[in-house]
């Protein structure tokens, strides 16, 4: 079967074609530079993002914490990541960066602080 | 009335007048204000918790607030001075400015220098004219975002998004995260109007719909939203009406252009250009009132934050130079026209004294493509008018403009193949 996925890496937007059959793809059509390959390798086996959300604070003045994944989280995981940090909510004192889940849902991804709280 | 003499007043904490205020501070200028009407610095970077900020600047992909923080950190171990909740009335040709609080009341601002960095707003419904009823249920696309991601409200729980413009495709996939339904993204262009990037993480990683060349014709309901009316459009932008059909929803979001916010400039005399809705710049970003400045998006809208603190720091830079008497008037300038294929271009006039910087849009996607800038030509794989264009030049890669008054920014597609 022949599917079509466009690289993202810059503004050019490559159109990549390849063939899937199972584990196996083609050679990999329409890609105009390396990183691009790579990427579209990483999209096609294990496509991941960032998480960006909030998680909810006990202080006045702030109702919500900014926070992100420190990597890169499977795709299809990415809701049960949201429905798990919605059972957390925040209280203390907090540092950028600092880590708010260790491990969610048991992948090598921490949910981070992307703003202080003093 | 309290008096505040000052050698630079900055209008605006966001990204711009953050990066303004500290190049200034380390070209030297010792007394900065900076005016703010919110209740931090920052500006819109504190709902915008997705990332793809940074990578230009610090090279790192971060949040909005942590692009932020780094920049309210440098603020703050400086003996530069905040104003928070302070809104700016009056802004005149002399320089003075009007402004209130509640420590200070009602007070002036006699500055030497003024960088203009209030940013841009949304447009309204009322700015794209769509019939119908005036429901609830209808919100700017960056009201809904400061909602979910700075107060934790969820407007609604069935949306559509009208334009789809970054913030209205971020928005997308937000509330897809937060759980509630999009039911589809309509744009009336045959293509997104934001970067690729998001069409495809927040789009088709999610199979949110995306109507291509449609529109919303008509708007449902009395007390809430109830529903929309949208139609394909023909070549022309006028909706197909046979062609109708209902969507329900109890939200709409609107996501159809920003406008630089220029009340402020207008009043002190500083000209705008309709190309940009912003201040007619030089390459100093000083406008056509003498000691004011402008950067970021109150000069034009851009598509990345880092380069809105790059125009705050040439900005700052500049005022630092003005107030140092290193910036004359020159008695000569060179004003940039418009050619074929542009959108917009800053600045709009080169005094010819220093380098130039142009800040080029294109009106339509080209690849294999040239950008000329007088007898000065560059090729670029693609142009994107979803992304401007840095050309950086001296004042000699243009000297034989100075017998015209003039040089003319244009772009073309190149004959072959890419």
């Amino acid at each position: 079967m022949t599917k079509e996925l466009i690289c993202i890496l810059c503004p050019l937007g490559c159109k990549a074609r390849f063939e899937v059959n199972g584990q196996d793809i083609s050679k990999i059509l329409g890609i105009r530079c390396k990183k691009g390959a790579e990427y579209v390798k990483q999209e096609i086996f294990h496509p991941a993002r960032v998480l960006t959300t909030t998680l909810k604070t006990r202080r006045s003045g702030a109702s919500l914490l900014p926070v992100r994944s420190d990597k890169p989280i499977p795709k299809d995981r990415l809701i049960a990541c949201m429905k798990e940090i919605a059972h957390n909510t925040v209280d203390g004192p907090v540092e950028l960066g600092q880590i708010m889940i260790k491990g969610i849902l048991d992948l090598d991804a921490n949910i981070i602080a992307c703003r202080s709280l003093p | 009335m309290l008096t505040k003499e000052v050698d630079l007043a900055i209008i605006g904490a966001g990204p711009a007048g953050m990066g303004a205020a500290l190049s200034a501070h380390e070209a030297g200028v010792e007394n900065i204000l900076v005016l703010e009407r919110a209740e931090n610095a920052g500006g819109l970077l504190h709902q915008c918790i997705h990332t793809g900020f940074g990578l230009h600047y610090f090279k790192e992909d971060l949040t909005g607030p942590e692009y932020a923080e780094r920049f309210i950190a440098k603020l703050s171990s400086s003996n530069i001075k905040l104003c928070l909740n302070t809104m700016v009335i009056h802004l005149r040709a002399d320089r003075s400015i009007v402004a209130m609080n509640a420590e200070w009341g009602e007070f002036r601002v006699l500055p030497r220098t003024v960088i203009l960095a209030m940013g841009c707003r949304e447009k309204t419904r009322f700015g794209i004219g769509i019939p119908g009823s005036r429901p609830a249920g209808i919100f700017t696309a960056g009201l809904a975002q400061k909602l979910v991601n700075v107060d934790g409200y969820l407007p609604g729980r069935e949306f559509v998004i009208l334009g789809s413009g970054d913030i209205g495709m971020i928005m997308a996939r937000r509330l897809h995260m937060e759980g509630a339904s999009v039911k589809a993204v309509v744009e009336i262009m045959p293509r997104v109007g934001g970067l690729i990037r998001n069409e495809i993480q927040c789009l088709r990683d999610f199979d949110i719909p995306l109507l291509l060349r449609h529109t919303v014709t008509q708007i449902y309901g009395n007390d809430r939203l109830k529903g929309v009316r949208i139609a394909p459009v023909d070549d022309n932008g006028n909706p197909l009406k046979e062609q109708e059909r209902s969507i329900d929803c109890d939200t709409l979001l609107l996501s159809v252009g920003l406008i630089p916010e220029n009340e402020l400039s207008k009043e002190a005399g500083v000209k705008i250009d309709r190309a940009t809705g912003g201040p007619f710049v030089d390459e100093f970003s000083q406008t056509n009132v003498d000691g004011v400045f402008a950067a970021g998006n109150v000069v034009q809208v851009y598509d990345l934050v880092d380069n809105v603190t790059f125009g705050g720091e040439v900005a700052g830079q500049n005022a630092a130079r003005y107030i140092n008497g290193e910036i004359k008037k020159g008695a000569k300038e060179i004003l940039v026209v418009i050619g074929e294929g542009i959108k917009s271009v800053t600045p709009q006039r080169i005094t010819g004294s220093g380098n130039i910087e142009f800040a080029v849009r294109v009106k339509e996607p080209l690849e294999n493509a040239e950008l000329t800038v007088g007898e000065y030509r560059k090729k670029h794989k693609v142009l994107s008018p979803a992304e401007v264009v840095k050309v950086k030049l001296k004042a000699s890669d243009v000297a034989e403009s100075w017998e015209s008054g003039n040089v003319t920014v244009a772009c073309h597609r190149l004959k072959g193949d890419v």
